[in-house]
């Protein structure tokens, strides 16, 4: 790292942040004249920094960020009859263990306690209590709670609960990646309303219903730390205003924190809470879920507070055209400021949510589309026309553009990537007599991203368009021609000129068309020597951007070290400057 | 005990240009924050969460003489105890990687005694970047310590720093990608 000059780092940073995003990747290739380390430091501090966004600030921001998970035990040590396997994370309550009962055998979780609650005998008395109620909520979306145990460890008394081991992820990190489709939201949000309402039967109030402890799971969503979260959740006021073990939040200006998005007015003043509480959390968890935005978000914790308690947040159908009216208005209602205005009962919400579903489920069961085909994988319903779509389509990319936050497409649990190349073009020698292409030494350079990785086969008689598009690209990785057969290499060189540039011609009217409908679409593009020089790329990105403007900022170029004679992707080196590259666009580890 | 030194004075004298005035400063604001924040590191008061933020600023109030200081002076304060709030924390947090609570317990926070103003960062590995930075930009690095270990705002800190807002916004950007990069992103 020595070698970086830091302090042109920062400038070309600060110069290139204060451009719109879509036109920083061209002024970067422009000012690093060729310095590739000092492109891609400043490259990946800028796809850090629209990364961190309210990263450090923590204001009001709660519930976003994973935690850090840290380790209090180790896999194999022992607690009482349970062994541990491994840490799954740490939550407000404390850790989260993935465990074995030793005596039943069973895999389940463990979530060690704040040791408050074994310390103080009136705590520990009601928070007993109140497990024994949870054990009760056997719901098939409500994490079921075994048992609740203490183990001496070193001497040192440690309280856990033992719970159902779920396999999945939280909404939250689902929602990290962008909205959900509105029937995935609709079958989701179905499946909370009828746990909460299961718990609301037992007078069981969740409190701190919030993305982060709403798990995604195969069998559908499990709702966690039921009625528990007042237990040591992050929800409690400092200095000397604080909340004590009964766990009402007492909001003295700038303390909240954590789950202040999803709060109702009446937690935020610190009055008692009741089912209606979770009926507007609710509301907030299916607005975000909706339009992968929060309801209720500002950039301080006094500002959110105002939000909360008195302004509307902005309509569903403004930020997802999608989304059916009948659930706006559900929505809306859910987050009424006072609890009389709302839905009275999560039960009422489920039954609502449901006619909702199946008025949008039945047009989609005509004979035509029942002959055993797929779903398609699309975020739009079905029963749109097909005009319809493309104008909804140009609507969403208009907003997309004229606002540059909108997710109009579903984001992807893992980035995928689109290889594209001619069939067998291959540049190397060993790769060649071992029967594999140019696109198996992409690959092989990408295996150890946590990538979905596609390869497409390409030829200038081919059109792969629509299938690329399904497969909902973050990235799409070519050759500069690679729609040029690499078979047909000629030896006329006017000829092999002409081609290539027709093979250009149609990868830019390629790329135009998948990012039109993909606004999360970007494009790394390499080539052998015809991006050598920065003017020979600025040139060709100018001509790229001035025919298809939607492009700007959104082509990453890559010149193959070697040059047009003997660069591979197979070379270490290759793969490496390739892979660095990759992780900047799509920010991985 | 010897009885609390004046820090209204010692701020005074610092802003004067008093020589020694800004370690005995640095001490003073130190042993205070840290006994303040005892209570809440050793779990002392069950079932609350503490904000380092809402210390920093306690402490002011109970030390400063609001009537004695300016602005500048009430800036240079938010600075030390900045500084003094990062270096407990941090030595907190080792102390509870070294106490054993179970076998090979590696712990960073207590469950109780997690800073609830401060947005769940591991404060050591925090620590060992904001160190790092300091080395490539140490004005961006002081930004940090200001508005993460004392809550600042950026015009707050832009005056503790002399610098004009616009500026302070750009440093804290740059600050907070690189670290976003260093603790959480692609480590290059």
């Amino acid at each position: 790292m020595s070698e970086i000059d830091w302090d042109r780092v920062r400038a070309l940073f600060h110069d290139a942040a204060d451009r719109p995003p879509n036109e920083r990747a061209a002024y970067l290739l422009a000012e690093c004249a060729g310095d590739e380390v000092l492109c891609h430091e400043v490259e990946s501090l800028l796809a850090a920094h629209d990364r961190a966004e309210g990263f450090l600030e923590g204001v009001g921001r709660g519930g976003g960020e994973a935690p850090q998970p840290v380790a209090d035990f180790e896999p194999g040590s022992r607690l009482g009859a349970f062994e541990i396997l491994s840490l799954i994370g740490a939550g407000g309550m404390g850790e989260v263990y993935r465990a074995r009962d030793t005596r039943l055998g069973r895999l389940v979780a463990i979530k060690i306690l704040s040791a408050d609650i074994a310390d103080d005998p009136r705590s520990r008395e009601r928070f007993t209590r109140e497990a024994q109620i949870v054990s009760k909520l056997a719901h098939p979306h409500i994490c079921t709670l075994h048992d609740l145990s203490v183990a001496t460890v070193d001497g040192v008394e440690v309280p856990f609960l033992v719970m159902e081991l779920l396999e999945g992820q939280t909404l939250a990190t689902r929602l990290a990646r962008g909205p959900l489709p509105v029937d995935q939201t609709l079958r989701t949000a179905v499946e909370i309303a009828e746990a909460l309402a299961a718990a609301h039967a037992l007078d069981v109030v969740h409190r701190d219903l919030k993305p982060a402890n709403i798990m995604l799971t195969a069998s559908g969503v499990k709702l966690l730390d039921f009625g528990l979260a007042r237990w040591g959740g992050p929800v409690v006021a400092g200095g000397t205003t604080g909340a004590g073990v009964d766990g009402h939040a007492r909001s003295t200006a700038g303390l909240i924190i954590g789950t202040l998005p999803y709060m109702s007015p009446e937690q935020v003043r610190g009055e008692a809470v009741d089912a209606r509480t979770d009926v507007f959390a609710f509301g907030a968890v299916l607005y975000e879920m909706l339009t992968g935005a929060p309801a209720f978000a500002a950039d301080s914790q006094a500002a959110l507070i105002a939000a909360i308690l008195d302004h509307d947040p902005i309509p569903v159908a403004t930020r997802q055209p999608l989304a059916p009216p009948a659930l706006d208005r559900l929505v809306t209602r859910c987050l009424a400021k006072a609890p009389a205005e709302r839905w009275q009962h999560a039960q009422d919400v489920a039954f609502e949510l449901k006619e909702i579903s199946e008025s949008r489920v039945e047009p989609r069961q005509r004979p035509t589309e029942a002959s055993g085909s797929r779903a398609r994988p699309s975020a739009v319903p079905g029963y749109v026309p097909w005009t319809l779509l493309v104008v909804v389509l140009g609507l969403l990319l208009w907003l997309s553009f004229g606002r540059g936050d909108a997710h109009v497409t579903t984001a992807n649990a893992q980035p995928v990537i689109v290889l594209m190349d001619s069939p067998g073009r291959v540049y190397d020698e060993a790769t060649a007599a071992a029967g594999g292409t140019n696109a198996d030494d992409v690959s092989d350079a990408l295996t150890d991203l946590a990538v979905v990785v596609y390869k497409e086969n390409t030829s200038s008689m081919w059109h792969r368009e629509e299938q690329v598009r399904r497969q909902n690209p973050d990235l799409i990785i070519s050759h500069l021609s690679c729609l040029l057969d690499a078979r047909q290499a000629n030896t006329d060189q006017v000829l092999e000129d002409h081609l290539f540039a027709l093979a250009e011609a149609r990868l830019t009217l390629f790329f135009g068309y998948i990012a039109a409908i993909n606004p999360r679409t970007r494009f790394l593009v390499y080539s052998r020597g015809r991006f050598a020089t920065k003017e020979l790329t600025t040139t060709w990105m100018s001509g790229v951007v001035a025919r298809f403007p939607m492009l700007q900022g959104r082509v990453h170029l890559m010149s193959m070290p070697g040059g047009r004679a003997s660069a591979t992707f197979r070379d270490p080196a290759t793969a490496r400057v390739l892979r660095d590259q990759v992780k900047a666009i799509l920010v991985l580890r | 005990m010897s009885k609390a030194p004046d820090v209204t004075a010692l701020l005074v004298a610092w802003n004067n240009g008093e020589e020694g005035a800004h370690d005995l400063l640095m001490e003073a604001v130190y042993a205070d924050l840290r006994r303040r924040a005892r209570g809440y590191l050793r779990r002392e008061r069950a079932g609350h969460s503490f904000s380092p933020t809402a210390l920093v600023h306690e402490t002011y109030l109970k030390l400063i003489d609001q009537q004695r200081v300016r602005w500048q002076n009430r800036a240079h304060f938010f600075a030390v105890a900045a500084n003094a709030m990062r270096r407990i924390l941090v030595d907190h947090a080792r102390a509870q990687q070294a106490a054993k609570r179970g076998p090979n317990v590696r712990v960073s926070w207590h469950d109780a005694a997690r800073p609830t103003g401060l947005p769940d960062v591991d404060i050591l590995a925090l620590n060992v970047a904001l160190d790092k930075l300091a080395s490539i930009a140490a004005r961006q690095s002081r930004l940090v310590e200001l508005r993460f270990f004392a809550g600042l705002t950026v015009d707050e800190a832009a005056a503790v720093l002399g610098r004009a807002p616009a500026t302070v916004h750009r440093d804290w950007a740059f600050a907070r990608a690189w670290l976003y990069r260093e603790l959480r992103g692609d480590a290059r």
